[in-house]
């Protein structure tokens, strides 16, 4: 991986089997307490089921996944929002990280990140979320969700490049792109759902 | 549930409204009908900041939520709720002039005014993301501030046993801002109607049922207050406010729940 370039997080879902591994790649490599997600995968229903009048059923039944972490917007409504600028992006690499000096939970910036991304670390007692393992970054290494994708369904590539070949991430149940402008792109299942889609997320407690 | 925020907001909504109501003693130069607006206000701005600290992680890093004055409106609004919760305690204690009586009033408008401008700016919640937030938040301001100034007007007033017209005036306003105070215009058909189709809409009508009759209650009770002679009046306009007081937070949670459910579109 070439160091020093801004990046941007490929979810493939035409290859995501929603193992999960990327979730508790991230939680094992930043040590996040039980109840917290920097990374988060969703499982995704649809569909329904038809009866005919000759007693024969058809059926429309969709799943699919999306794994979504921070997606280090270019326009970071939670950087925005924060009252004390404890929420900043990086102007190199273009992380969205918090500094956690100043951070004083108020959680404003998880109400304003439509990702709902920011999260309470009750541990730490301030909020967390993503940093795309800048550490790793800086080493010249892939995050660590990324390294454990056993069907390379995530990957990360220059940021500009993702953006201009596969667009920002638009499938539900992901907020419109137009909010944030997040730099994630998504190569959609087959049969997934348009962005605006609701009630599609099935394991909603499990996030 | 942000129960800490829905304090927060309500409380400091009411001593807004309180010091706003108590205009026409400062600006008459009454300055015990004042005083006791001020004081009425502080303690409810002191309420609403000690709740406001319950809503943080890291108390000691509250200094740096005035950092960002500059271009983040709840900065703008950490920093308003000092100079009010100040300058109310000036007035009071009588160190700023009386020339300077609009003074506090000015800065609790300005509060709310950021306080919109925080939930009405959010684009991940579109309860909030509309022009229904300032109206609401303008309306429960005006509501419990007209309903605080009843009962206090009609507490300062002496010998004749019937309400002067300040307080009806205020009784007046509180009534006109009832409501608007916690429903907004697109709260209904967004809320109800899902909750409808959710199959929920009898839940949705009991937790609705709860703030409209505390607010129901207390239009009685105010009513109590501008027709019975003292001191049942003076009772009767505390047991308004209290009640459409407790009508408002009702009302917030309410709304807090359903934004929560209606707004955050992932997970």
């Amino acid at each position: 991986m070439e160091k020093g370039k801004q990046l941007a997080f490929i979810v493939d879902g035409t290859r995501c089997t929603g193992c999960k591994a990327c979730m508790i790649a991230c939680k094992d490599k930043h040590d996040v307490p039980l109840g917290v997600f920097r990374r988060r995968v969703v499982e995704c229903v649809g569909g329904t089921w038809t009866q005919h009048p000759d007693g024969t059923f058809t059926q429309n039944i969709v799943a699919y996944y999306v794994s979504i972490a921070c997606n280090h917007c270019e326009n970071p409504q939670c950087v925005a929002s924060c009252p004390t600028g404890a929420h900043r992006k990086d102007d190199t690499l273009g992380i969205v990280y918090i500094d956690a000096d100043r951070c004083v939970g108020c959680g404003n910036c998880r109400w304003n990140c439509p990702y709902t991304a920011p999260q309470m670390d009750p541990e730490k007692k301030h909020m967390t979320k993503c940093d795309f393992c800048m550490d790793l970054q800086q080493a010249g290494e892939e995050p660590a969700c990324v390294r454990a994708c056993p069907s390379r369904a995530l990957r990360v590539g220059p940021r500009e490049e993702v953006v201009r070949r596969y667009g920002r991430a638009n499938t539900a149940p992901l907020p419109s792109p137009v909010l944030t402008e997040p730099n994630t792109a998504i190569i959609p299942h087959k049969d997934a759902f348009p962005t605006g889609t609701r009630d599609v997320t099935a394991n909603r407690e499990e996030l | 549930m942000e129960y800490s925020l829905v304090g927060y907001t309500v409380f400091m909504q009411l001593a807004v409204g309180l010091v706003c109501a108590g205009l026409s003693a400062a600006r008459n130069g009454d300055e015990a009908t004042e005083r006791r607006f001020l004081a009425a206000a502080f303690a409810a701005g002191l309420a609403a900041s000690l709740s406001s600290f319950l809503h943080l992680s890291d108390v000691f890093h509250a200094p740096y939520t005035v950092t960002q004055v500059g271009h983040v409106w709840m900065s703008r609004e950490i920093l308003l709720t000092g100079l009010f919760m100040g300058l109310s305690a000036l007035r009071l204690l009588g160190i700023l002039k009386s020339r300077f009586w609009w003074l506090p009033a000015l800065c609790g408008v300005l509060l709310i005014l950021a306080m919109i401008r925080i939930y009405s700016g959010n684009t991940a919640m579109p309860l909030w993301n509309n022009a229904g937030t300032g109206l609401s938040f303008v309306a429960a301001a005006g509501l419990m501030g007209g309903f605080g100034g009843a009962a206090l007007y009609r507490y300062a007033e002496t010998g004749t046993g019937h309400p002067d017209g300040r307080a009806r005036l205020c009784l007046g306003i509180g009534l006109l801002c009832m409501p608007f105070a916690f429903v907004q215009p697109v709260f209904w058909p967004v809320v109800i109607a899902g909750e409808a189709l959710d199959g929920a809409a009898l839940a949705c009508l009991v937790e609705l049922a709860v703030p409209l009759s505390l607010l129901s209650a207390g239009a009685t009770a105010a009513a109590g207050c501008l027709a019975t002679v003292c001191p049942r009046g003076k009772i009767a306009g505390w047991t308004a406010l209290f009640l459409v007081t407790a009508g408002v937070a009702a009302g917030r949670c309410l709304f807090y729940a359903a934004s929560i459910k209606t707004g955050i579109q992932f997970p």
